[in-house]
């Protein structure tokens, strides 16, 4: 739309639209991710996150979709990667097919095994790596997760930060389900993250098949995402870029389904906006549709760059 | 008889688009194939899916082969499928139904020709069974390893449709594969407006190259790890296209544009598997 700028820079990397695919949807393959970005209009990809060993994840059931009756979804993927020498080929794939920021999500089980695995990730290039520090469903097999306390989350981020190359942008992604997600990404920032990603999805939750009487995930528990968790997002990014007064970039993320969300999560302070389950509810050209929502909000309200709707609503 | 509509009509809709539903008849259709019939109905269209899901222990995606009563076939080829060939007559089964697209039967179609090969040829029998309803003519070929994988062959001769064996070893019918059958037809100066695959993907990728070379419209229908069935989880990529999605029934010219089509299908971690 003539007159509205949606253009972003995220570190380094330009992005012609604030929408970036979040981690764990879609993100499988090279070809797939440069379809979301090509087709579906997405400004950048994360992909989903890779780590040192192949994993196969949980069995299915991994995904409840309660959108219709309730507003959101859960999936326990379990982590699901050919691992993080396979995902370098992959996103060399996606190079090939499309001209894109590539975020390239990795995942390890202790801090020193993140550092080896941003380590290993750093060699396809990407334009920032995202430490996932906050998948809420393999809790039984790895603990407590990392981000719930400020000394772990900084220890994974400063490990990451000594293993690649400063070119190369750190985010860390957090949970909403830490107690104070703002301390913890002061805490993180402090080690060296360039960025922070808020909020992975939240919980676990758990939905029950009433007429076999068991739960439905294979893990039994998931990750909630969907509109239901968009205000715990909102708040969670609010705070964090109170916290950081702004000094670093957050891509915030956690039910975003439309432009409006998508603003209203720039004026909590997000530099970038992650849409993940929106991507099935909407399809894989959401990223399309919320940029044409944004420019008519924009126009209407009387705002012309997306890069000024960052942190509007901290006065 | 209970009837869903769609994702199920309200008063029987279980949440979360799962159904449970209880099994009316098993049959066994050769050493490693049996058939479940269920004791209610979709409404869905010959291609189309459903996840049957085992509580507990995985979910999986099957064809529908009938949708009214809801019917499957599954060979007996790891634990999941040995699992149901261990429920009968009473045992409940959950499901979310009907999921993909489907098969098209072009407007104006005489005389249509579908390649089923092993147990993919149970899939085809709805779709014979949707044509001739229509008017339309569909001559069968099923392609089978040896005599004792060939199934549904009686079904497919009690609708009247012209069936073709093809056996790799000769035990059953013509010697060859399916694809050297539909080239004999063909070479007989057969004319077909369309031609349908079910089965393995290398049978698929001949038959779409055979389908190209005589100008012919071709639908095979994919198959790939599938994970959430939704569009979300992205394991069942076929290179650029989701086949939960996109599919499971592509036309050749769409299959061809899929960077794995005949080349290879991923594993649950995504790791490259060649045909």
């Amino acid at each position: 739309m003539p007159g509205i700028d949606l253009s972003t820079n995220l570190l380094g990397a330009k992005l012609e639209n604030p929408t970036v695919l979040a981690s764990g949807i879609l993100g499988t393959t090279g070809a797939l991710m440069a379809s979301v970005a090509n087709e579906g209009g997405a400004g950048a990809i994360t992909s989903k996150s890779a780590s040192i060993k192949p994993r196969g994840g949980h069995p299915n059931p991994i995904v409840v979709d309660a959108i219709a009756e309730g507003g959101w979804m859960l999936n326990a993927v379990g982590l699901s990667n050919p691992g993080v020498e396979e995902k370098v080929e992959e996103i060399a794939h996606y190079r090939k097919l499309c001209g894109k920021p590539m975020i390239a999500s990795v995942f390890a089980s202790t801090a020193k095994e993140f550092g080896e695995c941003a380590a290993l990730i750093a060699r396809a290039k990407p334009d920032a790596i995202e430490l996932d520090e906050s998948c809420p469903n393999v809790e039984g097999e790895f603990g407590a997760l990392f981000c719930l306390n400020e000394r772990d989350a900084a220890k994974a981020v400063e490990e990451a930060r000594n293993s690649v190359p400063k070119s190369i942008p750190v985010f860390a992604k957090l949970s909403p389900s830490a107690p104070d997600i703002a301390s913890i990404a002061a805490a993180c920032v402090e080690a060296g993250a360039d960025g922070i990603t808020a909020v992975n999805t939240a919980g676990p939750g758990m939905a029950i098949d009433i007429s076999r009487a068991r739960p439905i995930l294979a893990n039994k528990a998931g990750g909630i995402s969907g509109p239901a968790l968009k205000p715990l997002a909102v708040r969670c990014v609010y705070d964090i870029y109170g916290k950081l007064e702004g000094k670093v970039p957050i891509i915030g993320t956690g039910g975003v389904a439309n432009g409006a969300d998508a603003i209203e999560m720039m004026m909590a302070g997000a530099s970038a906006v992650g849409i993940g389950t929106a991507a099935y509810t909407r399809g894989m050209n959401v990223f399309r549709e919320v940029c044409r929502e944004m420019e008519e909000l924009m126009e209407k309200n009387g705002y012309s760059k997306a890069r000024e709707l960052v942190g509007m609503a901290h006065g | 008889m209970r009837r869903w509509v769609g994702i199920m009509e309200a008063q029987e809709r279980t949440r979360f688009g799962y159904a449970t539903a209880k099994i009316a008849e098993v049959r066994q259709e050769n050493y490693r194939v049996k058939t479940f019939v269920l004791d209610c109905g979709v409404e869905a269209r010959p291609g189309q899916f459903a996840m049957v899901w085992i509580p507990g222990m995985d979910e999986k995606p099957m064809c529908i082969v009938n949708d009214d009563p809801l019917t499957f076939s599954v060979a007996k080829v790891g634990p999941f499928s040995s699992k149901l060939h261990g429920l009968g007559a009473g045992d409940k089964i959950s499901f979310r139904a009907p999921l993909g697209n489907s098969f098209a039967i072009p407007t104006g179609a005489k005389k249509i020709i579908l390649v089923g090969g092993g147990y993919g040829v149970a899939a085809l029998h709805f779709l014979a069974r949707v044509a001739k309803g229509k008017g339309v003519e569909p001559v069968m070929v099923v392609g089978a390893r040896k005599r004792d994988d060939v199934i549904f062959e009686g079904d497919f001769a009690k609708l009247g449709v012209k069936t073709v064996v093809a056996t790799d070893d000769g035990s059953g019918g013509v010697k060859g594969t399916a694809i050297d059958a539909v080239r004999q037809l063909l070479d007989a100066g057969e004319k077909f407006d369309c031609a349908y695959a079910c089965g393995p993907e290398m049978m698929m990728h001949a038959l779409a190259a055979v389908a190209q070379k005589e100008d012919m419209a071709c639908q095979l229908s994919l198959e790939r790890f599938m994970g959430c069935g939704i569009g979300i989880c992205g394991k069942c990529d076929a290179g650029g296209g989701l086949v939960c999605q996109g599919g499971p029934v592509y036309n050749s010219r769409a299959a061809f544009k899929l960077e794995e089509f005949g080349i290879c299908h991923r594993d649950t971690m995504g790791n490259k598997i060649r045909w």
